[in-house]
């Protein structure tokens, strides 16, 4: 859907719907992986592994709600002699309730319910 | 609106055009300090449109030509509701970012930034050329991390209303106290339900602090966004940080295992990233800059 994810970068994984990974309450990935090692030693393995699974997602992997943090409260904020003059304030209400309307449409559940 | 001293590109929109209103606008996405190598080729921006950079004073701006029949105030506000286009816009617009700050370092502009004409842009850069410089300045060498808490459980906030009052009665203790009516009882148990919640989320929300803390340690800024809505997040549980932090790239290494270290201690942490850092430039270049939103962000050491 989105324009151009060809930009020549490589992706070790796969897509999903959801960026987020599901709940890993004990993440201590390497855990078995080192059945004699020392708890010192044991920290060198996954050191930067974290970050360089997370890095390099594809534009679209980014979850929308994300990049709205971002695009929505950071980045250069201009004005004055703009086409446009549309208030901070604006953009993220209008922008997160439409978000949040979409989320709640397509759901079955809510609209079966007898109230 | 008349200021059409750029080339005259001629975009796709050639529809109504009431008097001297121009046709086309100018998208702003990223300025950045002018490449000593190539910058980023073939890029297209917000609805495949290509994008061209302008160049003044050491800096460039990458934008592109857009339609004002479209990217006009009035068709902005209402394509903002329509969520399909805030998303390809919001994706388009981060794409020409991610490719610019990859050549150099650059500094993103909030989403939906139209000029009238190249020479605005032009002037733009000429103005405001130490402004952008110091913040290019900051962010050099630099990439933005996100990092999410989410804590175990599956409820709504203290604040938010108590899950449906099926589930205090769902659990009956046998009646210890004969005494006691249906009705205190069950107050008896909302009570302790509630305060049991608050107490978990108090925790989480000290865990949350303390492993900001430390990510912040790390890194060379740090800003906390708002949680975002579980509506949003597509997560039920609380979000207790929703946090960004601006690392250093010699550094990554360390905030990769200072998080690592942090894992497991009942919170979930999920990073997102790298970043251009949007976080970390929410600066308003504005005639009358609101300082509201400049100050949290300022932790930059």
């Amino acid at each position: 859907m989105t324009t151009d994810p060809e930009d020549g970068r490589t992706f070790h994984r796969p897509p999903d719907l959801f960026p987020d990974r599901p709940s890993d309450p004990f993440p201590g990935r390497m855990a078995g992986a080192m059945p004699g090692a020392t708890p010192g030693g044991s920290r060198d393995a996954p050191r930067g592994a974290a970050l360089a699974e997370a890095g390099l997602l594809p534009p679209e992997r980014v979850a929308l709600v994300d990049l709205l943090d971002r695009l929505l409260a950071g980045g250069v904020v201009l004005s004055g002699d703009l086409v446009l003059s549309i208030a901070d304030i604006d953009l993220v209400r209008i922008s997160l309730r439409a978000l949040i309307m979409s989320v709640r449409e397509p759901d079955p559940t809510e609209r079966g319910r007898p109230d | 609106m008349a200021d059409t001293t750029g080339r005259a590109t001629t975009g796709p929109a050639t529809g109504p055009v009431n008097g001297a209103t121009a046709a086309t606008g100018v998208y702003l996405y990223a300025v950045a300090e002018e490449a000593t190598g190539a910058g980023p080729v073939d890029l297209t921006g917000v609805e495949g449109i290509p994008v061209r950079t302008i160049t003044r004073a050491g800096l460039v701006a990458y934008v592109s030509t857009v339609p004002l029949d479209r990217f006009g105030e009035e068709p902005l506000r209402r394509s903002l509701e329509d969520l399909d286009w805030v998303e390809e816009t919001a994706r388009a617009h981060h794409g020409v970012v991610e490719a610019v700050a990859e050549t150099a370092p650059a500094a993103p502009v909030r989403l939906a930034t139209v000029y009238s004409g190249d020479g605005q842009v032009r002037d733009l850069l000429d103005r405001r050329r130490d402004d952008f410089r110091a913040v290019l300045s900051q962010i050099a060498g630099r990439r933005e991390w996100g990092v999410k808490a989410y804590a175990g459980q599956a409820t709504s906030s203290p604040g938010g209303v108590p899950a449906a009052s099926g589930a205090a009665g769902t659990e009956r203790p046998e009646k210890s106290e004969e005494a006691e009516s249906p009705g205190k009882a069950y107050l008896r148990r909302r009570q302790a339900s509630l305060r049991g919640r608050e107490e978990r989320w108090r925790e989480a929300a000290a865990r949350a602090d303390h492993v900001h803390a430390a990510l912040a340690a790390v890194a060379a800024a740090d800003r906390r966004h708002r949680p975002q809505d579980p509506r949003l997040s597509g997560r039920p549980e609380w979000m207790v940080l929703n946090g960004a932090y601006l690392v250093e790239e010699g550094r990554e290494e360390e905030f990769a295992a200072v998080l690592d270290t942090l894992r497991g201690q009942g919170l979930d942490l999920q990073l997102t990233g790298p970043w251009a850092p949007y976080s970390f430039i929410a600066v308003d270049f504005g005639a009358e800059a609101e300082d509201t939103r400049a100050t949290d962000t300022e932790g930059t050491r």
